[in-house]
């Protein structure tokens, strides 16, 4: 399996002394046991191999704050050509949701971060920094490129974004404007997170072709104010597996079946490429393309149609709507909090009209949370969605199933991407 | 839940300190709790298309942004924006969307939570809730306080 930083260790011993321990799975090894519970996949947990990293569900890196549900990795970035100039980083988020390696500033040692080159703009040869934007605010950082390691997998010269790296007061109100920043491990929860979605950029060819979005940023060195700018696509932050010399037609995410009870820590594997491989075929998985725009699928839940749906690690809880659910508040968020678990079933539907019925249980999140308060893994909690029109799988539907991500344009053995498989 | 419940009063005493300031400074344009003129006044400062759909005892004004990004915004028989909604790739100006909640919103969403697709705020004054993934945001606030009589917060769409 992959080795875990010293920095992860003394997280998780911190967390263990700090919880007094309690139940649970164990910690760091999964023994390759779990099996996938869903259709798709063969069984086992993937072992250790070239193109398998080990996905671990935590409490996140030090300094990081309620935290739960969320999926990390350890990745190693190096200098553009460098093979010592490099640093392993532990606690990055995989994010089935977005798209690109964004890493905190702050984790960054001087020598690497003042060796990774800024990306500038075509012809005006001007830093660009992104904008990022999320569901609960905003990162702010310089675009800049790295070599990418992760077990044997590598990406040469991707574009990166450095997040919080540059100097307080020039964001843009375009970007501060729509919420919160996100620009240390505090706030943000993570050291990084690595986009592996099934877009290959961000934002795509919208961005290289105008502006008015507000992703990207000519921001001059002088400290001059910063304005939108166009920016080539391979410029763009990019799913790095699309960079992969083999195994970059997408992802799958695997982790075991846990209790209803939720567990302390999972442990899992997130495996690049599908079909490519022997540890990573697609089995009797049911393939569900989206849409080439925005990834959504369709799912039907009691009767009503969501076209605007979809299967996201980066998304803590399931989100959906359901009146008959009753909701309650916990330190001013909301939840469902059915007096007893519910076991609910949903039909997916992907846009070529291949369709997959799970079933899926939602539990009493404030007794879930209150029962096991150091409990990092849960499969049964949701909230209500922001999106009338939208049925959210986040990372509790990963749990007992192996979750294939296709990336758009990419060939594999189930047909070309973008699709889900499971 | 630990992660929730260990910051509750740190928040508290934030949102009251940054309330206090925001309602010193914040500007009158507001969308949400402003009233009808100022829908249009987002319309202008954010460069979008206004169109209007009248509902009964309420219209909805949606304003479509350059970036594509879709605003709308319920105005009741009183005049009063009671809730506003977005969509699109991009997070509109949710200081102009938001108006002078946009600070309590930021204060709550500044509360530690798992994650960076969805955020949902529930407050007595306030409720918002925030979500999707990239290229696909959406969003919805409302002022419980602002409802019309009878208004069902499920038909804001």
């Amino acid at each position: 399996m992959r080795k875990i930083s010293l920095f992860a260790l003394i997280q998780l011993v911190f967390v263990l002394s700090a919880c007094g321990g309690g139940g649970g799975s164990g910690s760091l090894s999964s023994g390759g046991a779990g099996g996938g519970g869903g259709g798709g996949g063969s069984g086992n947990i993937a072992g250790a191999g070239p193109n398998v990293a080990t996905i671990t569900v935590d409490a996140g890196p030090t300094g990081a704050v309620g935290v739960f549900n969320t999926p990390f990795i350890t990745v190693t970035i190096c200098a553009p050509n460098s093979t010592t100039n490099c640093q392993t980083i532990d606690h990055i988020e995989v994010d089935t949701g977005s798209y690109g390696l964004r890493i905190i500033s702050s984790v960054i040692n001087s020598t690497l971060l003042s060796a990774l080159p800024a990306e500038l703009t075509p012809g005006f040869t001007v830093p660009i920094v992104e904008c990022t934007m999320f569901g609960d605010g905003y990162s702010w950082g310089s675009m800049r490129t790295a070599d990418l390691t992760i077990s044997s997998e590598k990406a040469a010269g991707l574009p990166i974004q450095v997040i919080g790296d540059q100097p307080a007061g020039n964001v843009p109100t375009a970007c501060s404007n729509t919420g919160p920043a996100e620009n240390d491990v505090a706030s943000f929860g993570a050291n990084g997170i690595i986009g592996l979605g099934p877009f290959v950029q961000d934002c795509g060819s919208a961005c290289a072709n105008g502006t008015g979005f507000g992703f990207y940023w000519s921001c001059p060195s002088n400290g001059a104010a910063c304005t939108e700018t166009q920016v080539p696509v391979n410029m763009q932050a990019v799913n790095p597996v699309t960079l992969f010399a083999a195994d970059n037609n997408g992802v799958i995410v695997e982790m075991p079946s846990i209790a209803d009870a939720g567990v302390l820590t999972s442990t899992g594997a997130l495996v690049f490429g599908i079909g490519t491989q022997g540890n990573n075929s697609l089995g009797s998985a049911t393939v569900l393309t989206t849409d080439t725009s925005f990834g959504f699928i369709t799912v039907n839940y009691k009767n009503t149609s969501y076209a605007h749906s979809f299967i996201d690690s980066g998304s803590n809880l399931y989100y959906f709507n359901d009146a008959t659910l009753t909701t309650c508040t916990l330190s001013s968020q909301s939840f469902f909090c059915p007096t007893t678990q519910q076991s609910l079933t949903a039909t997916n539907i992907g846009a070529s009209n291949t369709q997959s019925t799970v079933t899926f249980k939602v539990a009493n999140a404030n007794s879930e949370f209150n029962n096991n308060p150091s409990f990092e893994a849960f499969g049964n909690v949701a909230a209500p969605s922001s999106d009338t029109q939208s049925f959210d799988f986040g990372m509790p539907f990963f749990y007992g199933r192996f979750v294939f991500t296709a990336v758009e344009g990419k060939n594999t053995s189930g047909g070309m991407g973008p699709y889900f498989a499971y | 839940m630990t992660k929730i419940r260990r910051v509750g009063t740190v928040l508290a005493t934030a949102l009251g300190a940054v309330l206090l300031a925001g309602s010193v400074t914040l500007p009158a344009f507001a969308a949400l709790g402003g009233d009808a003129a100022s829908v249009d006044t987002d319309a202008a400062k954010m460069k979008g298309q206004a169109r209007a759909m009248a509902v009964s005892g309420y219209t909805v004004k949606e304003i479509t942004l350059p970036s594509g990004t879709v605003v709308r915004e319920y105005v009741s028989a009183e005049g009063k924006v009671f809730a506003v909604t977005w969509k699109g790739m991009s997070q509109p100006d949710l200081q102009q969307t938001l108006g002078t909640y946009f600070e309590q919103y930021k204060a709550a969403a500044t509360a530690p939570h798992a994650g960076h697709h969805h955020l949902t705020i529930h407050q007595p004054e306030l409720v918002v809730s925030s979500g999707g993934h990239m290229r696909a945001w959406s969003g919805r606030a409302y002022v419980p306080a602002l409802l019309p009589p009878s208004f069902s917060v499920d038909d804001i769409q």
